[in-house]
């Protein structure tokens, strides 16, 4: 009886408790597959990739780039016993004054940036300290307006980059500069001028990078095979053909010739004869691309590409090897030179020094007007004209820089008409740039052969692959006989005429003066601007080198100006060991 | 011969405990700086001793050994939970303001977990002797006779509701004594009584401080989306109160078991033990099991569970002698509570009460206890008759 009971009882209570899981059974199949709104398992985080390098060929880095953080923090969030360990610490960790943050702290309830400026290691720190105030419970939940409990820490965002110039001034106004914009929070980098514009694409950050991974409840990743990471990608490094060190000592030399000669700007390019390279391309008058002030302004400019101006006696060369190579002429054949003062229909054309009879390869040493101008009656119009733009005049001469002036020389029609033609042969009636003429001077360095300038060499991308930057096709301008022809009288001008002052024992040496008037107003004023192109060859290197000197009040003459300039590049360069001039072999015993 | 099925089941209960003991502590021993294998390599000593300490209790004789591993647990126990008070900082562990555990050797101990097994044979031991069905009885005989146990109720009572604060372990350990009760042979009209009183008194308790009418009503606002499903819309309405935020572990725990849906997210890749439940590998076991094995592996754990209890049952049933019987419910009543109020817990249907899963949850005291009691059962299963 008792036992029919107990059994009863028993099963009664075993179907209660089989009852009690059934429910919990049946409350976890709705829990599990009703719909809920989970918070979310999975956190990702960007990186934002970084514009590239500026570096020189000798390996400094010109222009690079800093990331920026800013750190903010909501001030209800912070437990009010534990502000001063926060204030404290923070101090500590990111070198930001204690006063300066109690005052941002106090300024307003909410949230408060503590600094924009924050560097990437001070950043890693203070993620650590974030890390750390939560440990310490310094961080307090608030309850906001619409009731809901918030609590957050402190955060340590990225803000922005900002590109760095570590040697300064140094490479401007050929750098460039780059300006601010500020897209979705973030300050990005942009090049404005000069190489930061030029190679804008190539700097430009490539790839942002990304991680989304499963998160722990402070939001941590954690890494496994459900994680996803794509790699932030910087941009390319651009490596120029410019050494610094060489670079550096030839703005000194033209800044130092600027005081000196009291100009208004010298400019200067050096560039390898037979590959293009530049190796120097400077400028007296520089900037901070930091920090550019409104005295700057006329300097931001490139000038050896961006002002053209009337080349003056630089294009008698020019106009010669254009009669030699259309055979008009041989350098020997005498011209007559009316003693300094010839008529050419109502325009009187003049030489500094008066002479009677001249070669042509001597009217290029004397530097005659007259004797170029009579020559130049041998051309026809289109052919000048032809042959002008086959040196490149009013072409862009291609160099890997923004905003080149093309310049002007006379049309076809104008260059029929003798006067113009007279003109034109000695540089007048016409526009170009610096690099314009080094580029055309090169043919005679270079075997008649025509070759782009470049400044950077090759791009760098981040894992250090070099791809080089492909240079234009070589051309050749004049025939290899005529470049011959027109080398050795360039070297006779140095050696015998208005370039002595650049005659270096051991190096071979050539080139061309020019000094023409400066138009202001449509009217020429007494004010010059000189040039000097040239070369400069030892056994085993050849550069084309070229100088202008905007407006020197001192002096005028370019054998004073441009003249002196250059050949304190060629010292220079022999300093750096660019040049090495031949010890045993001395050009003036050679000679006697 | 001992119920071999028994053994075998708690084993295999105690095995699936240490293998989340490990998946579910992946975050809090990165988080507290611990060896990665701290709690499972704890835990399997705990599951090893469990074990052996079962087969061993089901070797010896109940007739001699029942009695005084009960009578020594009840005794050592009560005594141990008396002195706690009164012993140096140095040996007991103070956890919010609650002394639970007494560090022994190099281990803490919760003499509870084993005050629980000799409670309920002190219970079935007395109740055995003293109870029986009599028709005669009034119900104030009744109750005249159940006193005594009303007062060693009452300074247990206190003793853990109040110093302890572990009311979870008095809800269980009241339950385990009222359906005793019931099955020594008290009328049913006082058993009803009985638990109308307890309901009144806990209505009361509540009623009594503004804290635990604030926390019935948030376990309410978020347990009402569940419950009142099952209503039909006229009723439901005006049940249902504004809408309280979710309590915190409550909420990552329903989350877990959402997340792991019907066939979870595979073992080791649950999310929310990632610091979202702190007490996943020991209260909230059930939502980590959920997320990793999904429902069917809930399902799983519980029809395991569901024997085991069905195996003491039948202990129960067959058992030859009344204290053996009682025992045996009781200690079947103990785990079931505990787990039934563990379960309630982790999915909402009731406030969270601290309850430790038997065998599943993390926890050297309550394995230990659990593996005692079932030992013990098993000790009573040779005595079985055959089945007829």
């Amino acid at each position: 009886m008792i036992n029919t009971n107990r059994s009863k009882k028993i099963v009664t209570l075993f179907l209660l408790i089989i009852i009690g899981f059934i429910i919990f059974l049946s409350v976890m199949f709705y829990t599990a597959v009703r719909d809920r709104h989970l918070p979310s398992k999975y956190t990702s985080e960007s990186t934002k990739a970084q514009r590239g390098n500026i570096i020189s060929q000798d390996g400094f880095h010109i222009a690079t780039t800093r990331k920026l953080y800013k750190a903010t923090v909501n001030t209800r969030n912070i437990d009010p016993n534990k502000k001063e360990l926060f204030i404290q610490l923070f101090s500590i960790y990111s070198g930001v004054p204690q006063e300066s943050i109690r005052k941002k702290l106090n300024s307003r309830k909410g949230t408060v940036v503590l600094s924009y400026l924050i560097d990437p290691k001070s950043a890693q720190y203070l993620k650590t300290l974030a890390f750390e105030l939560r440990r310490l419970r310094v961080f307090v939940e608030y309850e906001n307006s619409e009731g809901r409990t918030i609590l957050h820490g402190l955060n340590i965002i990225e803000s922005g980059e900002t590109r760095e110039y570590p040697y300064g001034k140094v490479l401007t106004p050929l750098i460039g500069y780059p300006r601010k914009m500020e897209v979705e929070g973030y300050t990005r980098i942009h090049g404005i001028k000069g190489l930061e514009k030029q190679y804008e694409e190539e700097l430009n950050p490539i790839q942002n990078g990304s991680q989304r991974a499963p998160r722990d409840v402070n939001g941590y990743m954690i890494l496994n095979k459900k994680s996803f990471t794509k790699r932030e990608i910087d941009g390319l490094d651009v490596k120029l053909n410019i050494p610094l060190t060489l670079q550096v000592r030839i703005e000194r030399v033209l800044k130092q010739m600027r005081k000196t000669l009291d100009a208004q700007e010298i400019i200067a390019v050096v560039m390898q004869s037979d590959s293009g390279k530049i190796i120097s391309l400077a400028s007296s008058n520089q900037f901070y691309p930091k920090a550019i002030r409104k005295r700057d302004y006329p300097s931001l400019n490139t000038n050896p590409i961006e002002y053209s101006f009337e080349p003056g006696s630089v294009l008698k060369p020019i106009t010669l090897s254009l009669l030699l190579e259309l055979q008009r002429i041989n350098p020997y054949d005498l011209v007559f030179c009316h003693n300094g003062r010839y008529k050419l229909g109502r325009k009187v054309i003049t030489d500094e020094h008066k002479y009677d009879w001249l070669s042509a390869e001597n009217i290029i040493v004397h530097s005659s007007n007259i004797g170029i101008a009579k020559l130049a009656q041998k051309l026809k119009g289109f052919e000048f004209h032809d042959g002008l733009v086959a040196f490149g005049l009013t072409q862009k001469s291609g160099i890997d820089l923004p905003y080149e002036k093309k310049g002007s020389i006379p049309s076809m029609k104008q260059l029929d008409a003798s006067i113009y033609k007279a003109t034109a042969a000695y540089g007048y009636g016409m526009r170009a740039n610096l690099m314009q003429l080094v580029k055309a001077y090169n043919a005679f360095n270079n075997n008649g052969i025509e070759v782009s300038p470049r400044v950077a060499e090759a791009l760098i991308d981040e894992l250090g692959t070099i791809i080089p930057i492909e240079n234009d096709e070589e051309r050749l301008v004049i025939s290899t006989s005529t470049a011959h022809i027109m080398k050795k009288i360039l070297i006779k001008t140095v050696n015998e005429g208005t370039g002595k002052k650049t005659i270096t024992p051991g190096l071979e040496i050539g080139g061309k003066t020019g000094t023409a008037h400066i138009a202001k107003g449509g009217r020429y004023i007494n004010r010059y601007n000189t040039s000097f192109i040239g070369f400069a060859n030892d056994e085993d290197h050849r550069y084309t080198i070229g100088v202008t000197v905007f407006d020197p009040k001192k002096v005028y003459f370019a054998s004073q100006t441009a003249v002196p300039t250059f050949k304190k590049i060629i010292d220079t360069m022999i300093n750096e060991e660019y040049l090495i001039p031949k010890k045993t072999h001395d050009r003036h015993n050679n000679n006697e | 011969m001992a119920d071999k099925r028994l053994f075998i089941i708690t084993s295999f209960l105690i095995t699936i405990g240490i293998v989340f003991s490990y998946s579910l502590s992946s975050y809090i021993v990165l988080h507290f700086d611990y060896n990665p294998y701290h709690f499972l390599v704890r835990q399997s000593i705990f599951g090893f001793i469990a074990i052996v300490l079962m087969w061993s209790i089901a070797q010896l004789d109940p007739e001699v050994w029942l009695h005084r591993i009960g009578l020594t647990l009840f005794l050592g126990g009560l005594g141990a939970m008396i002195i706690m008070p009164f012993l140096p900082a140095s040996l007991v562990s103070e956890v919010g303001g609650a002394s639970r555990w007494i560090k022994l050797f190099g281990f803490s101990l919760a003499p509870v977990e084993f005050f629980k097994v000799g409670f309920v044979y002190f219970l079935a031991w007395s109740f055995s002797r003293k109870l029986g069905h009599q028709s005669n009885m009034t119900l104030f005989g009744e109750f005249k006779r159940f006193a005594p146990y009303a007062f060693v109720f009452v300074l247990v009572m206190f003793l853990i509701a109040i110093i302890q604060k572990d009311l979870g372990q008095v809800v269980v350990l009241a339950m385990t004594l009222l359906f005793m009760l019931f099955l020594a042979g008290s009328s049913f009209k006082f058993f009803l009584v009985l638990i109308s009183m307890a309901l009144l008194s806990f209505v009361f308790f509540i009623m009594t401080a503004e804290h635990r009418i604030l926390r019935i009503r948030s376990w309410w606002s978020q347990a009402q989306d569940t419950i009142l499903t099952i209503f039909p819309e006229s009723i439901a309405s005006s049940l249902r109160v504004e809408s309280f935020e979710e309590p915190y572990q409550i909420g990552h725990s329903l989350n877990a078991i959402n997340n792991g849906g019907i066939f979870g997210v595979g073992l080791g890749n649950g999310t929310f033990k990632l610091g979202f439940l702190s007490e996943i590998h020991t209260d909230f076991v059930l939502a980590g099991i959920a997320e990793e094995f999904g429902f069917l592996g809930v399902i799983l754990v519980t029809l395991l569970f569901m024997w085991m209890i069905k195996r003491i049952f039948t202990v129960a049933n067959r058992a030859p002698k009344s204290v053996y019987f009682l025992f045996s419910i009781g200690v079947a009543l103990l785990l079931s509570f505990a787990f039934l109020i563990n379960a309630y817990g982790i999915s909402g249907l009731t406030p969270v009460k601290g309850i430790s899963v038997p065998f599943l949850s993390y926890g050297g005291s309550a394995m230990l206890a659990a593996a005692i009691g079932v030992g013990m059962v098993l000790m009573i299963s040779k005595t079985l008759k055959e089945e007829a």
